[in-house]
């Protein structure tokens, strides 16, 4: 291994495009402590100590695959976005190692089959670290919200002992007004609470991963991601109304006899 | 196709852009010159053919490495193979396309811990490759060791028929005599009696150890790879302190929180399920 070599941002980032990524941005690992959303245990030095530096990075998931509700579909675009940012992550991390930069890669979310239901958590949020590294925003609905595809993307960490200047982060609300059609949207009502004073929802994620249970008809759910009105891929994909999102949502409980809850903020509404 | 020539500073770049780290050469009389691998699995009997094997590696991070079992492990575990899987078989598209007629192995082709355990060997041996072409040395737990990483990557050959010069074997031995992955091997597979360079591998005992981690999402077990002292990695990542490992079960015994564990339990606690021996801190 040689000596450390110097890498600016500008590099890196250049290294993590050709890889795939698409939106990279860098969290000086000081703003967990700062900012306090996650307790010390989801901090990035209680992962590894050395940690200076994280880079956060995405790649989208092209809406009208999201709106689709064929589930074969839906999960190809999931499973291969997936093993993209894996593998643009550890490759990341090669390049800063091959530089004597310190580093290696958080896998995308991952869950072994069944371990969501006793422990709904990841080892690490890429969702806080996005926001920590100015790539977005932590909306109602708990995902990162972009300018570019409002929550449609993933998610993937690296962690690195390089220290490197963060990238601003956003003002609290640019991107995220509150609209609330996510927690509206929600097969599972996973989403509550009060939006003149929370800054974003409670989440219940039982009631999130339990919809494979609750639904026997398949259909592939990311209603919270589809329904969001932010995001220039809307313009892009010319699918600017939201309307019959909700159509279909009554559909699909149809299709599932399963009654619209009747203390459901859209249901009482209408 | 034509046959249009090849130098090799060409087909290393080619590897590397396809995302490998190491790449070495090692033409096939090597295995006959050096007969460790038995004549069944040198790569003249795979494919007669072949003239030249190209191994790649690819790093596993300490990081993760030590903090196994765990998820994260796993899904490193997964997208190396995938990475070198997908490597190897657009190296040898590239050469194909050179008019120069090549196959990729498959890294480890067991399928799951339950073949391995039965049939025991691989159809390739990846490790020794390595050494042949100069990338490094099989050391006592049976893993190539190499200067930068130990044992902590992952392998990978293409086999062509195109001739090329070999690589210069590593002249420097980094296996030493500790025995520390022969110490520490939580199935206690690996032995070596007096005088052996590598130790025996119980394979089924090793097998059986993966599949037990993997009913958990947490395989692969590693820690004959953890525990090793050999590698720049040690330094890079600030873990040169291998008695860790050794002290753990004692450490956290005597105190489930036991500070200079926190950071692989948080690994270990997440995304798989529960083992019996994780300490009640992380259950």
């Amino acid at each position: 291994m040689s000596p450390p070599t110097p890498l600016t941002k500008t590099e890196i980032v250049a290294e993590a495009k050709r890889l795939g990524a698409v939106l990279v941005g860098f969290a000086p690992v000081g703003r967990w402590a700062e900012h306090g959303d996650l307790s010390w245990e989801f901090d990035p030095q209680r992962l590894w100590p050395l940690t200076q530096t994280v880079i956060a990075m995405a790649v989208p998931s092209l809406l009208p695959i999201t709106e689709f509700t064929v589930p074969a579909v839906y999960r190809s675009q999931y499973t291969n976005t997936n093993q993209l940012l894996d593998e643009v992550a550890y490759r990341l991390s090669a390049f800063l190692n091959r530089h004597g930069h310190a580093a290696f890669n958080i896998c995308r979310d991952g869950y072994g089959e069944g371990v969501m239901k006793i422990r709904p958590i990841a080892v690490f949020s890429h969702v806080w670290a996005g926001h920590y590294a100015g790539i977005g925003e932590v909306g109602w609905n708990h995902c990162l919200v972009t300018r570019e595809f409002g929550p449609r993307h993933r998610l993937v960490s690296v962690l690195t002992a390089l220290k490197l200047e963060g990238d601003p982060m956003l003002e609290e609300g640019s991107l995220c007004n509150k609209c609330l059609l996510c927690q509206k949207a929600c097969p599972t009502m996973a989403f509550s609470g009060n939006p003149r004073k929370d800054r974003r929802s409670n989440m219940n994620k039982f009631a999130c991963f339990s919809r494979r249970d609750k639904f026997k008809v398949p259909q592939a759910c990311g209603y919270c991601l589809k329904v969001c009105p932010v995001g220039e891929d809307r313009k892009l994909y010319q699918s600017l109304k939201v309307n019959h999102y909700f159509e279909e949502r009554k559909a699909f409980f149809a299709a599932n006899q399963v009654s619209l809850d009747p203390v459901h903020p859209l249901n009482v509404k209408t | 196709m034509s046959r249009t020539p090849l130098p090799k500073p060409e087909i290393i770049r080619h590897a590397r852009d396809l995302g490998a780290e190491f790449v070495g050469f090692a033409p096939v009389s090597r295995w006959d010159d050096f007969a460790e691998v038995p004549a069944d699995f040198r790569p003249r009997a795979i494919w007669p053919l072949a003239k030249t094997v190209i191994v790649i590696a690819v790093p596993l991070w300490l990081p993760i490495v030590e903090a196994a079992p765990s998820q994260l492990g796993r899904e490193q575990y997964i997208i190396t193979n995938e990475l070198l899987d997908e490597a190897s078989y657009r190296l040898a598209v590239f050469l194909n396309r050179h008019g120069h007629a090549a196959i990729n192995l498959p890294r480890d082709g067991q399928g799951e811990p339950e073949v391995l355990a039965e049939t025991t060997t691989a159809i390739f041996s990846h490790v020794w490759a390595g050494q042949l072409a100069g990338l490094g040395v099989v050391g006592r737990n049976r893993a190539l060791l190499t200067k930068a990483y130990g044992p902590r990557q992952r392998l990978i050959s293409v086999f062509t028929d195109l001739e090329l010069e070999g690589d210069p074997f590593l002249t420097e031995d980094f296996c030493g005599d500790c025995h520390d992955c022969e110490k520490i091997c939580p199935p206690r597979a690996l032995t070596s009696r007096a005088g052996q360079r590598h130790a025996d591998l119980n394979l089924a005992a090793c097998a059986g150890e993966g599949k037990r981690l993997r009913a958990a999402f947490r395989n692969p077990c590693g820690f004959c790879i953890k525990v090793c002292p050999v590698g720049e990695d040690r330094q890079l990542f600030g873990s040169t302190n291998t008695k860790k490992y050794f002290d753990e079960a004692a450490a956290l015994a005597a105190n489930p929180n036991a500070p200079q564990y926190q950071d692989w339990l948080h690994i270990r606690k997440y995304g798989g399920f529960p083992l019996p021996e994780d300490p009640v801190s992380i259950r």
